[in-house]
């Protein structure tokens, strides 16, 4: 019989877990699945030499050690910017990139370890809903083969194939089937796209959905449509998800748990009310504040961490987020390449004779980067000049903005003829760890003694 | 961060005909103006050829080969007449039969050689670029070393290797069609190949794979679909330029047995002398045939090009006229 | 800690800088012709963000290239379109790009590929400044630039860099400084953040305003993202299917939205506060054949007989029949809709 959404625009009013902590609905508390230090690296091949002899230059550390379980019915949200790695968790978790160290166990049995031709039927189980609904549907097949293709794949229902294609579609509410299935792609509109996507996927009987953003490509008012369809299938089949986002707001309506991802690795995670109630890391801090919220009474958001994402293939020496942290202090891993980015901010203020003259002395910034003599000890020539006044220059940038976190990280700058040394506080990577009294397990010097590790 | 603006108006898209089962077919029944004209031009031309070559038998007077007719022997290098249309060569032949003739065997070479060339280009290209690795880089060499040929050396070659002077008839148009495949399959490959390439990255096709499809069914369903425009294309482009090597070959006296078959540039070779003495007639019917087909076959090949790639393509628009506004009150 | 962004007072200067009157921009389609913009008024003055606001389809993209004169091919125009006083449809298109630039400036969407690759940043707006402003020495062009770059927290180190050495945020900076740097007068900024990631996103809103405080332009900020018009905009415009059917301050709709489509568009919008999910029945029309009367009334809960029979006037600056309180009760009994079949759900 075909479903149809209420008449009432109002859809869905979300349940309450029915468990808690990390007990699930049958009673027993096995993990669907349980990913246990999981990295994915890619090779970075920048230069055309390297690409010739097919040799790499660099690598991306795309998941960067990720330990996670996901409970049967769960709802997990995994949120994160671009360049946090969220996507290539969820793809590794199906096996369509291949992890480089780690395992992902699924009923027992680790997913990394299996070849291609055995993971494609635990695929069946395994699914995925992609971001892109305009490219995730073969655009020569009709929406009726394309998932008939998909039970044909996996030998599934061989007398009654079009009626379970029916089903599915009525399902997702793409109904009168006999509708929808003879049309390609391009004549359906965004959320009739994404909705034969999960079609297509719920039709395999699958326990486990990866959504990728799937509601970010769509109008704002078919994001409650689907949203609320994905929901619905939660309930109805007993679906687990892994819901990837940048999006905090439909996390939060979404999810159960939630993991915020940095650079390729997990810097907290812990239940919806707590990560929204009393974030704990800057930069979960940092994205609270910047969700648009449509309250005209709040303004552009002001406070924000300075910069943007580093880049993967060279992260920041301790807590990646330390350059960018408001709230960074000794331990968080300052380094000489820290100082170029004071100079080139400072530069964005001073007048541009000014900017000349230091610029001469300071020479190219970049050379700070390649300054490290020792993990603690950078050591810079300037460009012109001597080594007094190239001191005299970060001193007086000191001086104009001496609450800069920078700061506290540099134990002491000295000239030394033609060198500036600089010697910096020792670095310590944090950990990801549990926050006393909660759920909540944060990765952040401010939450956890650095002294102690 | 790849979001981008979720369905922004596609004002192309509202333009975008409905796709139907033949690729292509909509985007065809949406050309106008030029674009039309060059594509019905060019069907028209070889339309013309291709039922003169099926229908030769009953078109031309004589047989391609026949000198003489109830016993009566042809005057040879007679001027073009109501006897012979296009006069006779100096062998005593029939021109106009030998041209129409000629046409028989460039289709049956042309449609041989298009055919070996998608049948071994297309799934090497497939292949080699959905899997890619060293197999890829392997072929991709070769293919490209093939390139690297002039082409008519390379058929040259090719078809000493195969024929090695044999004279049948079959021996010769397989030869010929061998030799021509051997010059074109890595267009063939080489398109496709890039197409895969193109196709293999995007998302739909990681769908397919997140489904648990196996690659051979990967590439069979989701790209080939996608990937088959191009080759009517290139078929069409290349037709015309296989004309041309099966008459360079004929000219330089290789391929065709002149008494197994009529050929076109074998014929263009014979007249060769004939111009000193003023006789024109039998190097330039034949010359006009190739020019025609050539023509034709590119004209077909062009717009179809321009009408399947979407950035070219020029779809009837009809301008926009406001109407008045109503009085709304 | 977040520090509060007072609205300042716009000044009520010489009058609007952009003046919209009855515009109308239909262009060609496959069949009959896209109604896409179709009867549009509203005025911006120096110093305002106006946030146009819609679904896909709506017509709002193609209103803000229409205001700059970029349009499709066999696109037409009609109504009144005055840019500080000039009346701008009945300038030639060589008239039409020397106002683009140095009046008017547009800032695209996707800034990862509108910088071309091969030229450098320095090259971009040597090459923006020669065409709209030739007075100007090499110098004062690298000042001009360089000016501009600041303004955005670009430094100077990276005037000589090339696009790809700047991620995606960045792009948008640059972009934004472009527009900048010919000074316009007014600025189209079309879905400007929708590409980036959130906090780049409240960063680049963040220098829009800066922006505004500086150099007062003013500002269309076309976008699909309620939250974005409720923090950056002063005022707001609605638009559905070709119309705007509600504008004004943006305190005053959000708290009180008078068209249903607005009111509707709200409750359906996902913030951290939402507990449960709304959605609107039914999917925007075809522009290319759009309901008749008001346009939204085979979705409207409020529908009512007259609805679609008669476009209703802008009444409060909303085009809406529930407002006019000299109906006749025949008119304004409800409308029986059909139940909308899932066939039309979006």
């Amino acid at each position: 019989m075909p479903t149809k959404p209420d008449a009432d625009p109002v859809l869905v009013t979300r349940t309450a877990p029915s468990r808690s902590g990390d007990q699930n609905r049958d009673g027993s508390d096995e993990p669907l699945i349980s990913i246990r230090d999981l990295h994915v690296n890619y090779a970075l091949r920048t230069n055309a030499v390297a690409r010739l002899l097919g040799r790499s230059s660099g690598t991306v550390r795309a998941v960067d050690g990720v330990n996670l379980d996901l409970m049967p019915g769960e709802v997990v949200g995994i949120v994160g910017e671009s360049g946090s790695g969220k996507s290539t968790l969820g793809r590794a978790l199906l096996g369509l990139v291949h992890p480089s160290a780690g395992s992902i166990r699924y009923r027992g049995q680790d997913l990394v370890t299996l070849r291609e031709p055995q993971l494609r039927p635990l695929r069946r189980r395994l699914q995925m809903v992609f971001q892109d609904p305009h490219a995730s549907l073969n655009p020569s097949m009709t929406i009726g083969r394309a998932i008939s293709d998909a039970l044909r794949i996996h030998k599934l229902h061989p007398g009654d194939r079009e009626q379970a294609v029916a089903a599915a579609l009525e399902r997702v509410g793409l109904a009168p089937a006999s509708r929808f299935m003879p049309k390609y792609p391009t004549e359906l509109s965004g959320g009739q796209k994404q909705r034969a996507v999960i079609a297509r996927a719920i039709a395999l009987g699958p326990e486990l959905l990866v959504a990728d953003e799937p509601i970010s490509m769509l109008d704002m008012s078919v994001r409650a449509k689907i949203l609320g369809l994905l929901d619905e299938l939660r309930r109805d089949l007993g679906l687990t998800y892994m819901y990837i986002t940048h999006d905090l707001a439909s996390a939060r309506f979404f999810c159960d748990r939630i993991a915020i991802m940095y650079l390729g690795k997990v810097i907290e995670i812990g239940t919806t009310e707590e990560i929204f109630e009393n974030p704990r890391h800057p930069y979960t801090q940092a994205l609270l504040r910047a969700v648009p919220d449509p309250d005209p009474s709040r303004g552009v958001a002001r406070d924000l961490p300075r910069g943007e994402v580093p880049d993967a293939a060279d992260p920041p020496a301790g807590c990646p987020f330390h350059p960018r942290c408001s709230q960074a202090f000794a331990p968080c891993g300052w380094e000489s390449r820290d100082l170029r980015m004071i100079l080139e901010q400072r530069w964005t203020t001073v007048p541009s004779d000014q900017f000349a003259r230091e610029a001469k002395v300071v020479g190219d910034p970049e050379r700070f980067a390649a300054a490290e003599t020792s993990p603690s000890e950078g050591v810079v020539r300037p460009a012109s000049g001597s080594g007094p006044d190239l001191l005299e220059l970060l001193e007086d940038q000191r001086a104009a903005d001496p609450d800069d976190p920078l700061w506290s990280g540099v134990r002491q700058m000295r000239a030394d003829g033609q060198e500036v040394r600089i010697e910096f506080a020792e670095r310590v990577t944090p950990q990801l760890l549990p926050v006393v009294d909660s759920s909540v397990q944060v990765s952040c010097h401010l939450h956890h003694d650095p002294t102690k590790s | 961060m790849t979001a981008s603006l979720p369905e922004v108006e596609q004002t192309e898209a509202q333009l975008e005909a409905r796709p139907t089962r033949i690729p292509g077919l909509a985007a065809l029944r949406a050309t106008s103006g030029f674009q039309r004209g060059m594509l019905v031009a060019g069907l028209l031309i070889m339309l013309f050829f291709v039922v003169l070559a099926v229908f030769a038998p009953a078109i031309a007077p004589y047989g391609f080969n026949a000198d003489s007719a109830k016993g009566i022997d042809f005057q040879t290098l007679q001027a073009p007449s109501a006897k012979h249309w296009f006069g006779t060569t100096v062998g005593g032949e029939d021109v106009l039969s030998r041209v129409v003739f000629g046409s028989r065997t460039a289709l049956e070479v042309i449609v041989l050689a298009v055919l070996f060339s998608i049948v071994v280009g297309v799934p090497a290209g497939l292949i080699s670029g959905y899997r890619g690795g060293w197999l890829d880089r392997v072929l991709v060499l070769v293919t490209d070393a093939l390139f690297a040929f002039p082409s008519l050396l390379l058929a040259i070659i090719i078809d000493v290797v195969i024929a090695g002077g044999s004279s049948s008839a079959t021996g010769g148009i397989m030869a010929a069609a061998i030799a021509i495949t051997v010059v074109y399959v890595p267009q063939y490959f080489r398109v496709v190949r890039n197409a895969t390439v193109a196709a293999r990255e995007e998302p739909y096709v990681e769908a397919a794979r997140a489904l648990g499809a196996p690659p051979r069914a990967v590439m069979i369903r989701y790209i080939f679909g996608n990937v088959v425009q191009t080759v009517p294309v290139i078929a069409t482009l290349n037709a015309g330029d296989a004309i041309l090597t099966l008459a360079g070959l004929g000219f330089l006296g290789f391929g065709i047995e002149p008494s197994s078959a009529a050929e076109w540039g074998y014929d263009l070779n014979k007249a060769l002398s004939d111009t000193a003495a003023g006789i024109w007639w039998t190097g330039t019917f034949p010359g006009i045939a190739i020019v025609l087909v050539v023509v034709g076959v590119t004209l077909v090949g062009e717009s179809l090009n321009d009408v399947l790639n979407p950035l070219l393509r020029t779809t009837k628009l009809t301008p926009v006229v406001l109407p008045p506004r109503e009085d709304e009150s | 800690m977040t520090i509060e962004f007072e609205p300042i007072e716009v000044r009520d200067d010489t009058g609007p800088v952009l003046d919209v009157r009855d515009l109308r921009v239909w262009y060609a389609g496959a069949k009959a012709p896209v109604q896409a913009v179709d009867g549009v008024s509203f005025a911006l003055r120096p110093g305002e963000v106006l946030g146009l606001v819609g679904e896909s389809g709506c017509g709002k993209s193609t209103l803000g290239r229409g205001l700059l004169g970029l349009l499709p091919r066999g696109a037409a125009v009609d109504g009144e379109l005055h840019f500080q006083g000039r009346d701008l449809l009945g300038l030639s298109t060589r008239e039409r790009e020397s106002v683009r630039g140095a009046g008017m400036g547009l800032i695209f969407q996707e800034p990862m590929t509108r910088l071309d690759p091969l030229m450098r940043v320095s090259a971009h707006f040597n090459e923006v400044l020669k065409v709209h402003e030739p007075d100007l020495s090499k110098a004062q062009r690298r000042t001009r630039a360089l000016e501009a770059l600041r303004a955005l927290g670009i430094p100077p180190t990276r005037y000589r860099s090339y696009p790809h050495e700047f991620s995606g945020g960045m792009r948008q900076r640059i972009m934004i400084a472009l527009t900048l740097a010919l000074r316009p007068r007014f600025i189209v900024a079309d879905e400007p953040t929708t590409a980036l990631d959130v906090l780049v996103e409240a960063q680049i809103l963040r220098i829009l305003a800066d922006i505004r405080d500086q150099y007062s332009p003013a500002i269309l900020l076309i976008t699909h993202n309620l939250g974005i018009v409720a923090e950056a905009c002063d005022r707001v415009a609605v638009m559905y299917a070709g119309r705007i059917v509600e504008q004004g301050p943006v305190r005053e709709i959000f708290a009180e939205p008078k068209h249903p489509y607005t009111q509707e568009l709200m409750r359906s919008v996902i913030s951290l506060h939402t507990r449960e999910l709304h959605s609107i029945p039914g999917a925007p029309p075809d522009l290319g054949d759009p309901p008749p009367g008001c346009r939204f009334h085979p979705r409207c809960p409020h529908a009512m007989q007259i609805c679609p029979t008669k476009v209703p006037p802008a009444i409060d600056n909303t085009e809406c029949w529930l407002l006019d309180r000299t109906l006749s009760p025949a008119d304004s009994a409800p409308l029986a809709r059909e139940e909308v079949s899932i066939a039309d759900e979006a």
